[in-house]
């Protein structure tokens, strides 16, 4: 039996526009397991990025419910939220979003120094793991702006993980890259998973949705079908391929 | 052009706040000159009609009443040059007068009242009209002293045979000539009743008490283009009319006496205007700059529609351009308040009501004026418009705005310091600018605060002073300074004497006043030249040097009876004394000239419990002296505390516009870096950061910037602010500016404005809340 790490009751997620409202959550139940590589799919403008950040606190909804640890993460001051950003959540972008003018070192030991259980040298020393880890210690005094999209991603991964989030929140992430830095950037993600790293990862990359232990479907704003996998095999890419896009193709994506 | 006017109206709709700025600091930088330059112009045009109508002449002369013979009426009259020449008699009280009973420490002289005399209203902001000539017994005073005095005081003196005249205070008059605070007669105007009566118990130059005297002022027109100072000379040759003269002015001299601080003044907002447009053309370049680098997708975009990169920088200075134009309209509008406020400031020093007019042409072209020379430099900031290339821009390719550089400070804990100062350090180039705005406000608010804690108005109303005072009853000479300081030291070890010997000389053919000093001989220090050292080197005023056309190295001769010396020119002093028409000499100089005789004399005591000791000390051993405590000058008192007092008013005026000034570019330049680096303040507060961290960061960067700006003004302001307030105030008579050195007037302005800095980027970066991490998602 797997423990819930997140769940979601009746999320819903309005924007004004035009001076009226758009509704892009409409009551969206869901629970996200530990130890999962849940991935969101869905259409474009099915919600699904929307979903992520809901979820993640990154966004505030505009109704429902975000249990996280027993607490509503909708609920929360900006101080608690942020709290939660840096200690137990990590998030990579599909657009990196990393500081321009911090070194990579510095864009992943950022958040590690907000995390009051490590001392700055403990931080610095997990940074160079997980660099080493991401090869990318090579170019750690680089600026993003001299590194590449995959380069780039990998480090906005090391920072993501820098303090060991209990949960990895992922936006697209191989949405900016070419088809070698996609590849390398989901391996480490199905490491980090495999190590234990719960991930939620939002993409519309049937390809990427391989790696996930559990993909959620989206439509509307409402979650209409979910599909189990087992763990990640390299071996056995092509058939779960096969699997995820027959699957997808039955929910009309 | 309708194109670009299209852009430029989008682009005021959608950037205000930027144009607002600019608006806003072109405003500040009109009020400031449009007020002074203003003030300066109604007060020329004030003392011009005044003059006109008070019939001043080109050259005024007074001589004592006894003096004017028939000889130098008929030359005056028949000299070919004087056009017209008026007599008017004038009652000098050599005698402290008492009012309402007390003894008062000032000197005072009497006029006839005339049609022309213009009689202040109660609040002194406008003159009486209808009938305001004066009964017998009634006196009005000149506008400087109604301080001192007031309507209903009773002035009582005495004349040499014991006659009291009593005269009630009226009012107060405007003084066209004589009324300035720096000029220090106090002319008051009586009845002609009371004049006939007083004119006739007036003392002669032959009587040995001289309560009274009977002066007459010479006021000589020329005929068209003929200097007054050869005029004298001529005039001195023939009937030696300047020699036995108390003063002759001219009336240039006259009126820069009442212009005097008005003229400072205008020199210190120029240099205060010089430094805020350095300021404004700097973060114009800046905001610019940003735009550039912001908005280069968008200019990318133009450009491949087809404007030329010379269509797009007439876009960026036509924006700019309307911003100066409408701050310089507002500021014109606003100024007419303020104006009023500093035209009535100004008044206590001329002493002259002027019109709160504005000098609305003159203000509108130094505006066009700015504006031009900005115009010039944002064309130069929006150079690198044409380097843009339109692939690359919409391709979203951009040179990065930051740079990898090896003064990059790491980030480290504490985040908000660290994290600051790397903004500063990775684009060194934008905060550069930023460093040298503050340096330059700092500079200039340190020079503003020594100038007004240092501003020495007895600098001004320059004279010998000291503790105890001691008056030639006849016979005191230079040669005496030895004997009589040896007294004071036996009582009183670290004393020393001072001696004045003054009078005046015929030099180079006119009547002046030449001073020499037993010891403060350099109590007028040279503005250019050196003092004289050797007993034939002389130095004069510019007035001397342009009415002799003598300069430094050239020969000179003064004559003083029978004696003709030859002395030569050291170097130039500048005064307020005497309508700043004098010369210094060495006390053995003046000795050549056979003469010593000692007008000032004080000693100052290292001890002052010793005074009575000493006094008691002179006036036994000396027949020749009377020596008593030193008392200052009422008048001169009080108007030493009323300039201080405006003083004052007038740096809490710059400091305010100033702390105002920089403000509003802390506001700007703040806003600016949050639109650059809004997606990072994002990221920040995606990886965890909270807001009141991340303005904690925005404050510390500007706080450091100012910091850094703070040190290199501070540093400018050692080297350069004394020399630049001695050259502004050599026209007050100030040649060698003592500028204040303690620690609270060069750090306060640091302070200040740091503090000032710290909390308007704080508040300024309030929107840093408004940021949401959903920004940074990809839909």
């Amino acid at each position: 039996m797997k423990n819930i790490i997140l769940s979601s009751r009746g999320l819903c997620k309005s924007f004004a526009h035009n001076g009226g409202q758009i509704h892009i959550l409409t009551g969206l139940d869901v629970d996200i397991y530990e130890g999962d590589f849940t991935v969101i799919m869905g259409a474009s403008g099915s919600g699904k990025s929307t979903t992520l950040y809901s979820l993640s606190g990154m966004d505030r909804a505009t109704g429902g419910q975000v249990l996280y640890k027993g607490k509503d993460i909708v609920k929360m001051s900006e101080k608690e939220l942020a709290s939660l950003r840096h200690g137990d959540f990590g998030f990579i972008f599909q657009q990196m979003h990393l500081v321009s003018n911090l070194t990579l070192f510095e864009n992943i030991t950022v958040p590690g120094y907000l995390n009051k259980s490590r001392t700055a040298s403990e931080t610095d020393k997990r940074a160079d793991e997980l660099m080493e880890k991401m090869g990318i210690s090579h170019i750690k005094t680089h600026l993003p702006g001299q590194c590449s999209g995959g380069e780039q991603q990998r480090c906005a991964i090391a920072r993501a993980v820098i303090n060991d989030p209990a949960l990895l929140f992922a936006d697209e992430p191989t949405g900016a890259l070419n088809k070698r830095n996609t590849t390398e950037v989901l391996d480490l993600m199905t490491e980090l998973n495999r190590s234990g790293q719960s991930i939620l990862m939002v993409t519309h990359d049937a390809r990427a949705a391989c790696r996930a232990s559990r993909i959620l479907y989206i439509e509307d704003g409402k979650m209409i079908g979910s599909l189990d996998l087992p763990p990640y095999e390299k071996q056995d890419e092509k058939r779960r391929e096969v699997q995820v896009n027959a699957w997808l193709t039955a929910n009309g994506f | 052009m309708k194109s670009i006017m299209k852009l430029v109206t989008a682009d005021l709709r959608t950037k205000k706040g930027a144009f607002i700025g600019i608006a806003f600091l072109m405003m500040l930088i009109v009020i400031s000159f449009t007020g002074t330059v203003s003030n300066n112009d109604d007060l020329i045009k004030a003392v011009d009609e005044n003059f006109a109508q008070a019939d001043c002449g080109d050259l005024l002369i007074r001589l004592y009443s006894d003096m004017l013979s028939d000889d130098i009426r008929d030359a005056v009259n028949n000299d070919p040059h004087i056009s017209r020449a008026r007599y008017d008699s004038t009652l000098m009280i050599y005698q402290r007068p008492h009012v309402n009973g007390e003894e008062m420490e000032i000197l005072l002289e009497l006029s006839e009242y005339t049609d022309n005399c213009k009689v202040f209203n109660d609040d002194c902001t406008a003159f009486l009209t209808g009938d305001t000539a004066l009964q017998k017994g009634e006196i009005y005073l000149p506008y400087k002293l109604r301080t001192l005095m007031h309507t209903g005081d009773v002035i009582t003196f005495t004349a040499n045979d014991g006659t009291e005249f009593s005269l009630t205070v009226k009012g107060l008059y405007q003084d066209p000539i004589f009324g300035a605070l720096t000029v220090s007669s106090n002319r008051c105007i009586i009845s002609p009743e009371d004049h006939a009566d007083i004119t006739e118990k007036a003392s002669h130059l032959t009587d040995r008490a001289r309560n009274i005297l009977a002066c007459t002022d010479i006021n000589i027109h020329t005929t068209d283009g003929h200097s007054p100072y050869e005029l004298k000379k001529e005039l001195n040759d023939k009937c030696s009319i300047i020699d036995m003269s108390l003063y002759s002015p001219s009336r240039e001299e006259l009126e820069d006496n009442i212009k005097l601080f008005t003229n400072v003044g205008v020199r210190i907002v120029f240099v205060y205007i010089v430094l805020l447009v350095t300021v404004v053309i700097i973060i114009m370049a800046n905001s610019i700059s940003s735009n550039i680098e912001m908005e280069h997708t968008d200019l990318g975009i133009l450009r491949s529609q087809g404007f030329t990169q010379m269509q797009i920088r007439l876009k960026f200075v036509i924006e700019y351009t309307i911003a100066l134009a409408a701050g310089a309209v507002i500021g014109l509008i606003l100024s007419y308040p303020a104006c009023g406020a500093l035209i009535r400031l100004f008044m206590r020093l001329s002493c002259t009501l002027t019109s709160t007019d504005i000098s609305i042409g003159k203000c509108a072209a130094l505006s066009l004026l700015i504006i031009l020379i900005c115009v010039i430099f944002i064309f130069a900031a929006t150079a690198k418009i044409s380097k843009l290339s339109p692939v690359r821009a919409i391709s979203g390719i951009s040179e990065d705005m930051y740079f990898n550089s090896r003064l990059n400070i790491p980030v480290r804990k504490p985040l908000p310091l660290s994290i600051a100062l790397r903004q500063i350090t990775s684009d060194v180039k934008n905060y550069a600018g930023s460093i040298l705005m503050f340096a330059i406000l700092i500079f200039f608010l340190i020079s503003i605060s020594v100038f007004v804690s240092s501003f020495d108005t007895d600098a001004v109303y320059k004279g010998m002073n000291g503790d105890i005072k001691i008056t030639n009853l006849g016979s005191l000479t230079l040669s005496d300074h030895d004997s009589i300081e040896n007294v004071i030291k036996q009582k009183d070890e670290g004393a020393f004497l001072s001696m004045e010997s003054s009078h005046r000389m015929n030099i180079d053919g006119q009547q002046i006043m030449v001073r020499a000093y037993s010891r403060d001989k350099d109590l007028f220090k040279p503005t250019y030249g050196r003092a004289p050292v050797y007993d034939n080197e002389i130095m004069i005023t510019n007035s001397v040097s342009r009415s002799t056309g003598k300069e430094i190295g050239d020969s000179i001769q003064i004559k003083y009876i029978s004696t003709t010396e030859e002395f030569v020119i050291t170097g130039y002093f500048s005064t307020v004394n005497e309508y700043g028409v004098m010369a210094c000499l060495t006390a053995d100089g003046i000795k050549k000239m056979h003469y010593e005789d000692i007008s000032e004399c004080y000693v100052t005591l290292s001890d002052r419990s010793k005074a009575n000791e000493v006094i008691n000390a002179l006036n036994s051993s000396f027949d020749m002296l009377s020596a008593e405590r030193a008392k200052e000058n009422e008048s001169t008192k009080k108007y030493k505390k009323l300039i201080d007092g405006l003083l004052d008013i007038i740096g809490y005026v710059i400091y305010s516009m100033s702390v105002l000034f920089a403000s509003v570019i802390v506001v700007m330049m703040t806003r600016s870096a949050f639109l650059r680096e809004r997606t990072d303040l994002g990221i920040y507060k995606a990886v965890g950061m909270v807001s009141s961290t991340l303005r904690t960061q925005f404050a510390v960067r500007f706080l450091v910037v100012a910091v850094m700006g703070s040190l290199m003004g501070s540093i400018a302001s050692a080297a350069v602010t004394k020399p630049m307030l001695t050259s502004m105030l050599k026209i007050a008579g100030i040649t060698e500016f003592e500028a204040a050195s303690d620690i609270l007037t060069l750090t306060m302005p640091s302070a200040i404005v740091c503090a000032g800095i710290f909390a308007a980027a704080y508040l300024a970066s309030h929107k840093i809340k408004k940021i949401e991490v959903r920004e940074l998602i990809t839909e």
